[in-house]
C-alpha cells in the first residue's frame, strides 16, 4: 500500500505502532484539532516505545520524566534518535530537522522543540 | 538519476555485499517510489536441510533477508548510485524493523515476489515497506518499517 492511499489515522498507526491507544487517539485528534495540549505525553510515548524495555520504568515517575537523559539515562543512540524523528514526522506530520534533535539532551528538550515547530 | 532501472543477477551480484550462497533476490526492477524482485526456492539451499528436518520449508529470517537485499538495491538507487557502474558504493545493513509479520508457508520450487515501497531516506539512513507474495499474489510476509543504515567497507571492517 502507497502513503498515498492510506488515511491519517493508519499512517498514525503506523508511525506510532508500540504506543499505546491513548497515545494513538491523542495524535489523531492533534492532527484533526491542532490543540498541543497532549505533546508532552506524545512525545513521552514516542520515545518511551523506543527505548530498551529495561529503562521503560523510568518513565513512571512524571516529575522526573522530563530531565531523562537520551543517551546517558535511556541508552538511545543515534540510530534510535533517528527512528524516534520517523516516526514524530510521520505521526504528526512535520519535517523535523534531525540534526538539531540530535543535539537535544532530554525528554523536555525533545518536547519543547517539537511544540515550537508545531507552532509556527 | 535513472527514472527507473533493470538490474540482472550479475548486475546484482556486482552490487551488493551479499553474494552466494547467500544472495535472495534475481532480478530486479526499481523506480524511486517501488522496487520488485523475484527469488525461485530451487530446493538446494543449505539451509532447508535443517529447516526442518524431513520437510524443507523457507526460513522466515531467510525472508527477512531477502527484503533487507532488495531494500538495500533500492536504497543505492534513491541515494543516487549508479548500480549499473558500481564503484565506492557503501554496503547498506540492518538496523531495525517496526513490525514483521509471516502469512504463509514458502516451500521448494515456489517463487517469491518481493516488493519494496520506499518510506524516507535521510542519509545514512532510509526506510522501506516490504511485501513478499507468492505466484499467486497471497502475501507471505510483510516488514514495516525496514530501516538499513549505509556503511563504508572500511567502518564494517574495522569493528
Amino acid at each position: 500500500m502507497n502513503t498515498k492511499d492510506k488515511s491519517i489515522a493508519e499512517i498514525i498507526r503506523e508511525a506510532f505502532r508500540g504506543c499505546d491507544e491513548e497515545t494513538i487517539l491523542a495524535v489523531i485528534k492533534y492532527r484533526e484539532t491542532g490543540e498541543i495540549d497532549n505533546i508532552p505525553e506524545i512525545v513521552s510515548s514516542v520515545i518511551k516505545r523506543y527505548t530498551e524495555p529495561d529503562f521503560r520504568h523510568l518513565f513512571k515517575d512524571i516529575n522526573k520524566r522530563g530531565s531523562l537523559n537520551l543517551r546517558e539515562d535511556l541508552e538511545l543512540d543515534s540510530l534510535t534518535l533517528f527512528e524516534i524523528v520517523v516516526a514524530l514526522e510521520e505521526g504528526l506530520g512535520l519535517n523535523i530537522d534531525d540534526t538539531e534533535v540530535h543535539q537535544l539532551e532530554n525528554l523536555n528538550a525533545v518536547t519543547e522543540y517539537i511544540e515550537n515547530l508545531l507552532k509556527k | 538519476m535513472n527514472s527507473e532501472i533493470i538490474l540482472n543477477s550479475q548486475d546484482i551480484r556486482n552490487v551488493l555485499a551479499q553474494t552466494d550462497p547467500f544472495l535472495f533476490v534475481e532480478e530486479a526492477n526499481i523506480s524511486k517510489k517501488f522496487a520488485s524482485s523475484t527469488y525461485a526456492i530451487s530446493g538446494k539451499e543449505f539451509f532447508l536441510e535443517g529447516h526442518f528436518k524431513d520437510f524443507p520449508i523457507f526460513p522466515a529470517s531467510i525472508l527477512m533477508e531477502a527484503a533487507g537485499q532488495l531494500a538495500s538495491l533500492h536504497m543505492l538507487f534513491i541515494m543516487d548510485y549508479d548500480l549499473l557502474n558500481p564503484e565506492k558504493l557503501p554496503i547498506p545493513v540492518f538496523s531495525s524493523t517496526g513490525r514483521t509479520s509471516c502469512h504463509g508457508i514458502c516451500k521448494p520450487k515456489d517463487v517469491l515476489t518481493i516488493e519494496s515501497y520506499f518510506k524516507i531516506l535521510r542519509p545514512p539512513m532510509a526506510s522501506f515497506n516490504i511485501k513478499i507474495l507468492n505466484e499467486k499474489q497471497e502475501k507471505l510476509a510483510y516488514v514495516e518499517n525496514l530501516f538499513l543504515t549505509a556503511v563504508s567497507p572500511a567502518e564494517l571492517k574495522s569493528y
